[in-house]
């Protein structure tokens, strides 16, 4: 699983993820969480005084670990296809669902 | 099942849009679009100038920089695009996004923001309008939404025959209420005074008709069903409606466009969150 760490935002490498929404003092929402952060994104937060902010950190998964999140994705999307199976596009449907979600684990 | 008498019923208790959405899409139609005006109304309502601001400066509208008051979102955006807004954030705020009876509102509104940018990216892909897309998309599940507010009890039976039956729900409503929320939901919308575009394709998306030639039925239809795929909040059920081959032709679409596609949904689908704050 993915944890969140809090970093200062000059240390923020570009292509992190945001971990949680970004709000302002109104509560408003600046940015939201899982965005993906590119240079001009982290210049603007940083040319908006932004001191530090909550990024995805990644972890190491053991080979049992994502063979085991690999069969739960599996399970889900097939358990979502159980009365389409005799369709053709669907099956065509299910195979590219299936290796986009699988993409991030294998 | 439900008398026409408890469906109309059903519609004039459903929530209207806010008072000054109202007023704002009839200022936002009048060809002599007075701005000052128009700013005016809808600060009379600060949650929803608050949640029009917070959609214009979120990456939902894909807005390079932020804008901080409502004449500089009006001028960035254009009249379309904040009618668009102003729409959203009136449809929202009918439907807080919260716990609702017997479905999840925050979960299901989630997943229309899913599929509202899902249709835009779909449209964009085939050339159809893609603002108008978007809207269609968002307010697809809208008669859900009402089924759930004002027939709850009947609702709850139309869950149960469901989870029984493991059907989609659509077709319990069918069963059990003998109409399904996208008529439901047409009939809202053009309460509401939407275009007849947007109420078509909120009663046909599920099911688009052999000869449909409006294709935001089609692009609805498909966005809904690669949200769903996408686990993209919940429409309400476990299981995935068929695709209909017919809409993916008409749009000339394939598997493979769709499969080009899913990275920019799954950002896009992300950043739409913004849509509900």
């Amino acid at each position: 699983m993915n944890t969140s760490k809090e970093i200062s935002i000059d240390q923020v490498a570009v292509g992190a993820i945001l971990a949680t929404d970004l709000k302002d003092s109104n509560d408003s929402l600046i940015l939201p969480a899982s965005i993906v952060l590119s240079q001009a994104i982290l210049d603007k937060l940083k040319a908006r005084g932004e001191q530090s902010i909550c990024i995805v950190v990644e972890e190491n998964y053991s080979n049992e670990q994502r063979e085991a999140l690999r069969q739960q994705i599996e399970e889900q999307l097939l358990s979502r296809f159980r009365k389409s199976n005799d369709q053709p596009l669907m099956q065509e449907l299910k195979q590219i669902l299936l290796s986009h979600r699988l993409k991030d684990v294998l | 099942m439900l008398t026409q008498e408890e469906i109309k019923q059903a519609i004039i208790k459903a929530p209207s849009l806010p008072v000054v959405v109202i007023k704002a899409l009839e200022l936002l139609n009048n060809d002599d679009l007075n701005m000052s005006l128009l700013r005016k109304t809808i600060e009379t309502d600060p949650v929803i100038a608050g949640r029009i601001l917070s959609v214009a400066n979120s990456s939902f509208y894909g807005m390079k920089f932020k804008v901080g008051n409502l004449n500089e979102a009006f001028m960035v955006l254009g009249i379309h695009t904040t009618r668009n807004i102003v729409l959203a954030a009136g449809a929202v705020g009918a439907f807080p996004p919260k716990t609702g009876h017997n479905l999840d509102l925050t979960s299901l509104w989630q997943h229309a923001a899913g599929t509202a940018v899902t249709s835009k990216i779909l449209a964009k892909h085939t050339g159809h309008d893609a603002e108008t897309a978007l809207i269609a998309g968002l307010l697809h599940n809208i008669g859900r939404m009402t089924l759930d507010a004002c027939l709850t009890n009947e609702y709850n039976k139309v869950i149960q025959y469901r989870d029984s039956e493991d059907c989609l729900l659509l077709e319990a409503e069918k069963v059990v209420l003998g109409v399904d929320h996208g008529s439901i939901g047409s009939l809202l919308v053009e309460r509401w005074q939407l275009p007849d575009e947007i109420v078509e394709t909120v009663k046909n998306f599920s099911q688009p008709n052999v000869k449909n030639k409006n294709p935001l039925v089609d692009l609805v239809h498909v966005a809904n069903i690669v949200c769903r795929g996408l686990e993209i909040g919940d429409a309400g059920d476990s299981l995935i409606p068929p695709l209909e081959p017919l809409s993916m032709q008409r749009l000339g679409l394939s598997i493979t466009d769709i499969e080009n596609c899913l990275v920019e949904i799954d950002e896009a689908a992300t950043a739409s969150a913004a849509l509900l704050t």
